[in-house]
């Protein structure tokens, strides 16, 4: 099966604080990883490395066979084939939902606003938000939000899938649904990162989980593995205190 | 008596043709400088130590310097250098250059406010720096810092009165001028200031209730 | 055209610049006194003067500074009251620095909490002591940004009162541009003077900012 995305001896600090030590990991074609791991790790910097939204210092990161920092080109591919869900959202305010999902198939694939419009109709009846084409995000709950968000991501037909802490900042009750909407990306075969804390999903729905201390991987196998069989005494340390 | 009613009726018309050329220099300027700010505010954003140093000289020197002194450096200094214009254009030059060293601040504080999480996303959707600030950030600025740019278009309006400076036919050009002839300075005077209050008064309620929209829609957005 | 060195030119510009400077004790002593009067009286929205006050500062800060300074030298004589250009200079600078000194004094004022007086008063101080030991403390650490501000638009606006005769600096330089035809080597020299003034001013007023904020 060919590697998505290669990640070899990444290492990146902020200033004097040295955040990722020696990352190397592979993540293969319909792979759903989930990182996890205390916090301050560097899960949330790793995946923020995979597009380049953070720099590093030494190390190599490739998407799809290009090297993410060799060239403006190849940052443009790697970001236009990876879609990013955050924390918070990051909605654009002034911009209702069909606007918010059109906006890069019209802007980046130059896609035509008819299609793009029929694009966004897909999306968002995928992620159950068809009745949502003209809210405002300042009208929508956070679990709408975070749906909205997937489903900007999505109109833009990545190959990859990037989730930093998708359901963190969601009140209890909207965080089924948004799983929910991840869970059958993932059984249609979407590859996809995670890094999250929802242990329970990782379990449900990851084919691997990684467990990062200190920006280093700890542990990396298959979930499984991971959870009846952990290696590592901190990855053991960690699991029974998060079970 | 006080008040010569027929005079101040009879000057209106001369009072508004000095009106509207008051607002064409202060709309050209205002135009101008909003430009011209806004490009400097985002010379700020590429964190080049250059760039910044010649921000921060330009800026400098307009505010440290009063207006007067830079309409005399353009309109009777720069034609040394060969570079000579007329009074109309010294004036609308000068008023925007000031003009765009307060706006640009205005406009740096607005990119400041926004989240780097707008940012972010508009990267990871692969929008290019130029589509990332004209769809997603500058319209946020925007509407955010508008009371402020309101209120900085008052100040441009009053600091078009020393426009009269250069013989240009504003409202403070002309009230000297009825002043000089009708020997009447408290119409002369007092009809101008007037319509520069209420320029001033529209300004400031259109500012206010802008910002009280923009207050009312964010108490619902955070509900 | 006839040479006048830059060093004179530095130097008579510099004696000139203090003509500028000198308005600055009575314009900001008054402007202060007077701008805090006024703030109260209409934050205690003392019936008819409040409304007058109101009026006459919204107008006086809507009017361009010159046409103050006009309307001042040259309305005035025809009610018997003629002014030189210094005289009206220190007029028209004290009625404005006060007019926008009032709304920074009222605006800090309403952002105290209400609460300070009346503890105030209920430990027993009077309105007077109040307001001195409690009150005005506070209102002027988060007014004096903006004081500070003030003081340099005084500053500049001095420069207007050239239009009306007074010999300072931008009118000294005037007449020696007509003398040397260099204009550019005589502005710049009044910008210098004045940045060397204003500048720093700007500076600390951004700093007790930032202070402000914590």
């Amino acid at each position: 099966m060919s590697e998505v995305v290669k990640i070899k001896s990444l290492n990146k600090s902020f200033g004097k604080l040295h955040v990722l030590r020696d990352v190397t990991l592979d993540v293969e074609e319909s792979d759903v990883l989930v990182l996890c791991g205390p916090s301050g790790a560097g899960k949330s910097t790793l995946l923020r490395c995979i597009n380049m939204l953070e720099h590093y210092q030494s190390g190599s990161v490739e998407v799809l066979g290009k090297d993410v920092r060799s060239s403006r080109r190849n940052l443009s591919f790697v970001r236009k084939n990876t879609g990013m869900v955050f924390q918070h959202f990051n909605l654009f305010p002034h911009k209702n939902v069909v606007e918010n999902v059109t906006l890069a198939p019209i802007k980046v694939q130059k896609i035509q606003k008819g299609a793009a419009i029929e694009i966004a109709k897909d999306v968002l009846s995928q992620v159950g938000l068809s009745d949502k084409f003209n809210a405002f995000p300042n009208q929508l709950s956070g679990g709408q939000k975070q749906r909205v968000a997937i489903a900007r991501a999505l109109a833009m037909n990545p190959k990859i899938m990037l989730f930093d802490e998708p359901t963190s900042a969601l009140d209890p009750e909207m965080i089924k649904e948004v799983l929910d909407v991840m869970v059958r990306l993932a059984q249609e075969g979407m590859t996809m990162i995670i890094v999250s804390h929802e242990m329970g999903f990782a379990r449900q729905v990851a084919n691997k989980v990684g467990f990062l201390d200190n920006g280093k991987v700890i542990e990396l196998t298959e979930t499984q593995e991971f959870f009846t069989n952990p290696k590592s005494d901190r990855t053991k340390e960690f699991l029974s205190k998060i079970l | 008596m006080l008040i010569d009613y027929r005079l101040i009726y009879s000057s209106l018309p001369v009072f508004f043709n000095a009106f509207l050329e008051t607002m064409k220099i202060a709309l050209v300027s205002g135009i101008l400088g909003l430009m011209i700010g806004t490009v400097v505010a985002t010379l700020c954003t590429f964190n080049s130590k250059v760039l910044n140093a010649f921000v921060g000289f330009y800026t400098g020197v307009i505010r440290s310097t009063p207006l007067l002194i830079q309409l005399y450096f353009v309109h009777f200094g720069l034609p040394v250098l060969g570079i000579m214009f007329t009074s109309f254009q010294s004036a609308t030059i000068a008023f925007s250059l000031n003009s765009g060293a307060y706006i640009s601040e205005i406009v740096r504080g607005g990119l400041a406010s926004i989240d780097n999480g707008q940012h972010e996303a508009a990267k990871a959707l692969g929008l290019s720096w130029y589509q990332r600030m004209s769809c997603i950030i500058l319209p946020q600025v925007f509407s955010r810092v508008l009371p402020p740019l309101i209120g900085q278009f008052s100040y441009l309006i009053k600091d078009t009165s020393l426009a009269a400076v250069l013989v240009i036919p504003e409202l403070t050009y002309a009230s000297r001028r009825i002043a000089s002839t009708t020997y009447r300075p408290i119409e002369s005077f007092g009809i101008p200031m007037l319509m520069y209050f209420a320029l001033y008064f529209a300004l400031s309620i259109l500012s206010n209730s802008i910002a009280g929209r923009v207050k009312r829609r964010e108490r619902v957005a955070a509900n | 055209m006839q040479q006048i060195s830059i060093w004179n030119q530095i130097t008579r510009l510099g004696g000139a610049f203090l003509q500028n400077l000198a308005f600055l004790p009575f314009v900001l002593f008054f402007g202060l006194i007077l701008g805090i009067l006024i703030a109260l009286l209409r934050f205690h929205k003392v019936p008819l003067l409040s409304q007058l006050l109101a009026g006459v500062t919204e107008v006086v800060r809507g009017a361009p500074f010159l046409i103050l300074v006009y309307a001042v030298y040259f309305a005035l004589p025809s009610i018997g009251i003629e002014l030189e250009a210094f005289e009206t200079g220190i007029v028209v600078l004290t009625i404005t620095a006060t007019a926008y000194l009032s709304e920074v004094f009222r605006s800090g004022l309403l952002a105290i909490d209400k609460g300070q007086f009346e503890a105030a008063q209920a430990l027993g101080l009077n309105y007077w002591q109040s307001l001195f030991s409690i009150v005005l403390p506070q209102v002027l650490k988060i007014c004096l940004p903006s004081m500070v501000g003030q003081i340099v638009l005084t500053i500049k606006d001095t420069s207007i009162v050239s239009l009306v005769g007074m010999v300072e600096i931008v009118r000294t330089s005037r007449q020696i541009m007509q003398i040397t035809l260099d204009p550019l080597v005589a502005f710049s020299i009044v910008g210098g003077y004045f940045a060397l003034v204003c500048y720093p001013l700007i500076v600390f007023s951004k700093r007790l900012e930032k202070r402000a904020i914590r």
